[in-house]
């Protein structure tokens, strides 16, 4: 973590130690939170095997923002540091720095809504005791353009200007107040969505709330902005994202596997 | 010790020479342009090894630089991995601390950080600085009363070292970058630079 001595220490430590504090409060809410979701299709993979999502929208936005803070808090650290050390030249406080996080929040709340509509859609799929085939089967193909969306010139691109926060910021930062700090928020936000909306499609796929995949996925996206090999961890993860989807296009039943035993109803189909 | 960094130092700017701005003076055409080159010879960024590396500034002022405003745009080595891009935006713009700390304030909107391919070419009294269909062009020693070595302007008022600078002028030097801006037979000064921070 690059921090310059111009920020100081103690500044930076309270506020890294801010997101991750919030980070692990919105762990906590979503523990407590994945066990009244049991049994419910939280995901694409567990459509037709589990009861459809019983849950109103704003709950559902609600809890997806929790998911976002305790996913993205943790990966952020070096960013909101580095728009701190560029407003406090111009002796701005933390209302900036809040307003700037409430901005990349407010993009990913937005994207909230697109796995809504789409549990949503298949509420009336009835429980059988397995996701339909053509379901499945575009489940996979999903997982692969998510898996092949790694090697895109789009992913390296918002990836650099994730990875690289001080050079953002300055390009970024036209004006100065908490409105600027918002919009330059909003700017991070859209990148950072460029950057991960491929594995945050792939928990929609496998079960949002599945811990266990939040958990390795919030480890990849920390992995790719912060990591020294970060610049070509992407190139991996996105390999076994294609290939885990050629396996489910080819053996749609491996999906329900995908659960990892989380889910209330688990797939008894076997493999 | 967060940053220690030194090396060859490459600038032109559109004043006639000698550039007033350096004194606090107005520049000698009705905007200012300025081109800065670095080449790291040896330095870190606390545990960033920074040697090697190239890093170009393009900064568009007013009149009266000291008037603040100016719109600049910030090159890296294209070889730098992300840590190194990390350290060397936030030396050369400033943000790490140090003497260019001090044009910060002057800043009005920074138009690019980017990747580039810079080379930065140090032959005897030349100097020569290139980014692929960016910026091009070369600057040379004057010679000073002694018929041989360059006249020496030390202990600047303002500028973007603190280290004595060797008066020069430019060849033909243009940029089309994020604005277009020309440089030719114009002011330059060539130097070895050090900061820390």
């Amino acid at each position: 973590m690059t921090t310059a001595p111009v920020l100081d220490r103690n500044v930076a430590r309270a506020t890294v130690g801010a997101l991750l504090v919030l980070a692990a409060l919105a762990w906590f809410v979503t523990i407590r939170s994945s066990v009244g979701v049991a049994g419910m299709a939280m995901g694409i993979a567990q459509i037709g095997r589990s009861m459809a999502l019983d849950m109103g929208a704003v709950i559902f936005l609600a809890m997806w923002l929790t998911m976002m803070v305790a996913m993205m808090f943790p990966t952020i650290g070096p960013m909101v540091l580095a728009h701190r050390m560029v407003v406090a030249h111009r002796g701005e406080g933390i209302g900036a720095t809040v307003a700037f996080v409430a901005g990349f929040l407010m993009v990913w709340t937005a994207v909230g809504m697109i796995p809504l509509s789409v549990l949503f859609a298949f509420r009336n799929v009835a429980a059988s005791g397995q996701t339909p085939h053509a379901v499945a089967v575009g489940a996979g193909i999903a997982l692969i353009l998510c898996g092949l969306y790694q090697f895109t010139p789009w992913k390296t691109l918002c990836l650099h200007k994730c990875r690289t926060p001080l050079g953002f910021i300055m390009t970024h930062d036209f004006n100065s107040g908490a409105r600027g700090a918002f919009t330059v928020g909003l700017a991070h936000g859209a990148y950072c969505l460029g950057c991960c909306w491929a594995l945050m499609t792939v928990l929609a796929i496998v079960g949002l709330m599945n811990l266990v995949w939040m958990a390795a996925i919030t480890l990849v996206f920390y992995a790719e902005k912060n990591w020294r090999y970060g610049e070509r961890l992407h190139l991996v993860v996105g390999s076994a994202v294609a290939i885990l989807g050629i396996v489910v296009v080819l053996h749609p039943q491996f999906l329900a596997a995908l659960d990892w035993g989380i889910y209330g109803h688990h797939a008894k189909t076997g493999m | 010790m967060a940053f220690k960094v030194e090396g060859d130092y490459f600038e032109s700017c559109n004043c006639d020479v000698s550039c007033n701005c350096v004194f606090q003076g107005l520049a000698t055409q009705d905007h200012c342009d300025v081109a800065i080159g670095w080449h790291v010879t040896k330095g870190r960024h606390n545990e960033t090894d920074l040697a090697g590396l190239n890093a170009v500034m393009v900064v568009r002022a007013g009149k009266n630089m000291l008037g603040g405003g100016w719109k600049v745009a910030l090159y890296i080595d294209e070889r730098s991995s992300d840590a190194q891009f990390n350290a060397l935006a936030s030396v050369f713009s400033g943000q790490a601390g140090g003497h260019l700390a001090a044009l910060g304030p002057l800043v009005g909107s920074v138009e690019g950080v980017t990747k580039a391919a810079i080379t930065f070419q140090n032959d005897g009294k030349k100097r020569r600085l290139k980014i692929p269909g960016v910026l091009e062009g070369d600057i040379e020693e004057m010679t000073g009363g002694d018929g041989q070595t360059a006249p020496v302007l030390s202990n600047l008022p303002f500028g973007a070292l603190t280290q004595p600078v060797r008066q020069g002028k430019s060849g033909n030097i243009r940029y089309n970058g994020h604005w277009n801006a020309e440089m030719s037979k114009t002011n330059a000064f060539i130097a070895e630079f050090a900061y820390e921070g």
